[in-house]
């Protein structure tokens, strides 16, 4: 916990986010431990989130939803 | 008449011309010619004859002997003639099996190449088959995953975005 803290948690969104999505943004990074947010927007995970918190990574992306998908599909 | 006178003639003729000492003479010589002839000629003549023939004999028990070895020759060469015939036979034969047999074992051979190669040109015609509908779907798939990302990126809205953001960390926050 004390790691985190000190950690930043680096946020990748395909636009920017709003001041409302932004604030649950921090508060999950919060609750999650870390001090601060660092935002990212790249337009090729299409839309939803990706979350780098030290080694954890959160995708709620589009793209990796896709990217199951086709998984779900080749196999 | 004139005969008679004639006959009478001649009787008296050869009475005053022979004398008999000299016809007895004449036969002494002509014995002693016959004797000599004998001895020196016809003696001599026969031993030459009977030599002849003895040679003459002799040529021909030579000649049967050679005839009789001739026939013997011939019997022989025929009896291995005969078996010299066998023998080809027996080796045309033993030749001929073992080509056929050879022939057998290059058919049965070639078969089971060709079988062999069928199989192997089944086998990877079906391999190709799977790996050519693996990429038919990989490239469909692909395409369907490309369409799709466009679609989403040119439909999502800025409020369904902020919806899957919020609905992601409400689970995140969760566990």
């Amino acid at each position: 916990m004390k790691n985190n803290q000190a950690q930043t948690a680096k946020v990748i969104l395909a636009r920017k986010p709003d001041s409302e999505t932004a604030a649950k943004i921090e508060a999950f990074a919060k609750g999650k431990g870390c001090s601060s947010v660092e935002y990212t927007i790249d337009g090729k995970i299409i839309g939803g989130i990706i979350v780098y918190i030290g080694d954890t990574v959160y995708d709620g992306s589009v793209k990796s939803r896709l990217e199951e998908m086709k998984r779900d599909i080749s196999d | 008449m004139f005969m008679n006178f004639y006959e009478a003639g001649l009787a008296a003729n050869i009475g005053d011309l022979v004398e008999w000492e000299s016809l007895v003479c004449h036969l002494i010589a002509l014995i002693i010619l016959t004797v000599g002839l004998y001895l020196l000629l016809f003696k001599p003549v026969k031993r030459m004859i009977k030599e002849r023939q003895d040679k003459i004999k002799k040529i021909e028990k030579e000649n049967s002997d050679l005839n009789a070895e001739v026939r013997q020759m011939k019997e022989s060469s025929s009896v291995l003639l005969s078996d010299a015939k066998k023998q080809a036979a027996v080796i045309h034969e033993n030749a001929v099996k073992s080509a056929n047999q050879k022939a057998d074992e290059i058919v049965a051979d070639a078969r089971r190449q060709a079988k062999n190669i069928v199989e192997r040109a089944e086998t990877e015609l079906e391999e190709e088959r799977r790996n050519l509908q693996s990429d038919i779907e990989q490239q469909i798939t692909d395409v369907s995953m490309a369409v799709a990302r466009k679609i989403l990126a040119r439909d999502i809205s800025a409020e369904d975005d902020k919806k899957l953001i919020e609905e992601s960390l409400a689970q995140w926050s969760k566990e």
